[in-house]
């Protein structure tokens, strides 16, 4: 399908005016903030430098799965829309232009991708940005490394080609009231227009926060609802941002139910689990000698946390990669002191 | 069938040049350029971030 401007599409880009950005180093990051780990992502914006919308955004399913012609159709409309409120004087949503924030702000991105002259990839910003977090012990990493909490755990899930509108809600979302159909248009009472919208609002929700508010259109009415976020609503898997912050551990575990715990003889609010799956790396690289079956009940002489449940996680949150972590693995009848040589990853950036 | 449509966003968008009329679909490639283009015709800035993740 061509879109010049005789097709719909080709009428609706005509009445902008168009940019593609392929490399970052002179761009504002403040003003363009967004999940940099998006082979494609859009903004709407007018000449005030004010954001109407994004457009883009994706899961640990793909980049992909929100991108849609009759939804992009839908926004580049809606971005026609909010410039005319704007044109008239008549924006609602009044947003101050962020600080301006350039990639030659972060000193590691600096030093070891634009002073050698190397192109600025999106996800390079992220991942230095969060590298110098780490440095100066201001990183969140249930904020910074799980970003961009997929909307799905809570269970709602988009009809896609049309934009925020539900496909269907499951847990959280549907004993909160959600129903097919219905439309999205705020998060915790900030307008969303695109679900690019709303992964970014999302995201900003407090990681202690229990409950998240959100507002949908339903026959013509506004729908307030409160959604109720379960333990670990947070979570999302990481395996395609490759951050460098985050410890490699090559193995995948299930946390002990109550019973199982109890059988064992473990803590019962432990964070006890036992391993599903080991990455084969792991013994070519020395990472650790773990089996199938093993139950991992301590890490570093850790056997709990009020808001973690699994021991996998438990390392993500707490250790550094590169991190020598001690476990207390229980293989059978025995209990094992084990070893787990965390690794750092250097995807596609210079080694440190 | 969604993927690809979804792959298929960008390469529409982004090929919509040869069939140019005098109103064409060209995209800059400077943002500086583009929006004070925006500033002078009143149009709304249509931003596209292409990174290889």
């Amino acid at each position: 399908m061509r879109a010049d401007v005789s097709t719909p599409l080709g009428d609706l880009l005509s009445r902008y005016t168009r940019v593609r950005v392929t490399d970052m180093t002179n761009i504002d990051i403040g003003l363009f903030d967004y999940d940099r780990h998006n082979a494609l992502y859009y903004f709407i914006l007018n000449a005030d430098e004010q954001i109407y919308m994004r457009f883009g955004g994706r899961d640990a399913r793909g980049p992909n799965v929100y991108y849609d012609l009759d939804s992009f159709q839908l926004t580049l409309q809606k971005g026609l829309d909010q410039h005319d409120l704007y044109r008239k004087g008549q924006l609602l949503k009044k947003t101050p232009r962020p600080a301006p924030r350039f990639p030659r702000d972060i000193p590691l991105l600096n030093e070891h991708i634009i002073k050698w002259g190397r192109c600025v990839e999106c996800h390079l910003i992220d991942d230095y940005d969060l590298q110098e977090r780490e440095k100066a012990g201001t990183l969140d990493r249930r904020r910074d490394m799980f970003r961009f909490p997929d909307i799905r755990r809570i269970g709602i899930n988009l009809d896609i080609p049309r934009g925020l509108n539900v496909n269907h809600a499951t847990g959280p979302a549907q004993a909160a009231g959600m129903l097919p159909g219905d439309l999205i248009v705020a998060i915790a009472d900030r307008p969303v227009l695109t679900f690019a919208d709303l992964q970014y609002e999302y995201n900003k929700v407090d990681r202690d926060a229990k409950q998240v508010s959100m507002t949908v259109e339903r026959s013509g009415k506004s729908v307030p609802l409160t959604i109720d976020l379960p333990s670990e609503w947070w979570w999302t898997d990481l395996y395609y941002r490759f951050l460098t912050i985050e410890p490699l551990v090559y193995f995948e575990n299930r946390p002990l139910n109550a019973k199982e715990k109890a059988s064992l003889g473990l803590d019962p609010e432990g964070f006890a689990s036992e391993i599903t799956k080991i990455d084969p790396a792991a013994d070519a690289l020395g990472i650790h000698t773990l089996e199938l079956g093993d139950v991992v009940f301590e890490v570093d002489g850790v056997t709990k946390d009020p808001q973690i449940q699994n021991c996998r996680l438990y390392m993500k949150l707490t250790k550094r990669a590169g991190d020598v972590i001690h476990v207390e693995v229980l293989r059978g009848s025995k209990i094992l002191d084990l070893q787990i040589n965390s690794e750092r990853q250097f995807y596609r950036k210079e080694s440190e | 069938m969604r993927i690809l449509w979804g792959m298929g966003v960008a390469v529409v968008v982004f090929s919509a040049v040869s069939h140019a009329s005098a109103d064409d679909l060209t995209w800059h490639t400077s943002y500086p350029t583009a929006l004070q283009e925006a500033r002078e015709t009143g149009k709304p800035l249509l931003v596209a971030f292409r990174c290889i993740p």
